[in-house]
């Protein structure tokens, strides 16, 4: 065997050994999803979102007309729909948080690049391996939906604290919940309020 | 030498514990306002009757309990306001005061 063949050998050698030793190793302290994804995980698993949008559908733009009227429906629809998970504003403030991976930030240009048929194509069919779902049920009304919030999604970076507060009366709530927003609405319209612990804010989920 | 660092362990661990108690709860309070400061802070009479006083910053929000956006100028002593309060227990990331009169 040639000296340089042996160096290669001795390399590859090593490399295995490393390999072994950072899996040994990883297993030792366990997987969390506390963690933010490895920039390998996090290309690998872009790679794969990309593969698995349909290709006539990546270059397909938003067939729903934009008005005041489909934005509404989209922001009342994100919030009882996706609001648990992304939050009101979609920066991921809901259970989304708690995720691996997170869910994004919608508003920033990771999501904001993406084109309309791929925003659909992830409503729609869900990313396999995280915590989005596939929402399409395969129906014109569903599309409907779907092209809708993709609308909802580009307006995200523009989103009011008054859209926000409005959503925020349409997120699923709890019993409690639902009392605790009419005792605040009934003390700020002036009535009478039986002194309360402080509580904590609703939940969204 | 032991000991010190025993005690010091203790008192570490202590502060600790209460700088993190209830950590992680946003909480929403509901009063009226008993005294206005040039930044935008006050003082909150709250429903129970015990006082607290709440911080404002920029990125606070206003609004009136109608979903109309609000100033903190539309902020005065006597207004009745809900204040969600961040985590660090005086910071307010929203607050919604009564609707605007019209």
């Amino acid at each position: 065997m040639s000296t340089r063949a042996k160096a290669i050998l001795a390399a590859v050698a090593v490399g295995v050994l490393v390999a072994i030793s950072a899996f040994a190793s990883m297993i030792r302290r366990g997987f969390s999803a506390h963690e933010e994804p490895s920039y390998i995980e996090a290309t690998m698993a872009r790679t794969m979102r990309h593969w698995a949008v349909p290709a006539d559908l990546r270059s397909e733009v938003n067939p729903v007309r934009l008005t005041p009227e489909v934005r509404a429906e989209a922001r009342s629809h994100f919030a009882d729909h996706c609001a648990g998970c992304h939050g009101n504003d979609g920066k991921g403030g809901g259970m989304g948080r708690q995720m691996y991976p997170k869910a994004p930030d919608m508003s920033l240009p990771a999501t904001q690049s993406l084109s309309d048929g791929t925003l659909f194509s992830i409503i729609e069919n869900g990313i396999r391996l995280t915590g989005m779902p596939g929402f399409g049920a395969g129906t014109a009304e569903s599309a409907y939906g779907s092209w809708t919030l993709v609308h909802f999604i580009r307006h995200l970076p523009e989103l009011t604290p008054q859209e926000i507060a409005e959503m925020e009366t349409l997120n699923p709530k709890s019993p409690a919940e639902w009392q605790q927003m009419q005792e605040e609405q009934a003390f700020l319209a002036g009535g009478d309020e039986a002194p309360r612990a402080p509580r904590a804010a609703p939940h969204q989920h | 030498m032991k000991r010190q660092i025993a005690i010091s362990l203790v008192i570490l661990f202590g502060v600790t514990t209460l700088a993190f108690a209830h950590a992680g709860e946003v909480h929403s309070y509901m009063g009226t306002i008993t005294t206005l400061q040039e930044d935008g802070s006050f003082m909150l009479e709250k429903t129970d009757g015990t006082t607290m006083h709440v911080h404002v910053t920029k990125t606070t929000t206003y609004l009136h309990a109608d979903g109309h956006a609000a100033k903190p100028s539309d902020l005065k002593v006597g207004s009745r306001v809900v204040a969600k309060i961040s985590k660090d227990g005086k910071t307010a990331l929203s607050i919604k005061m009564s609707p605007k009169k019209q």
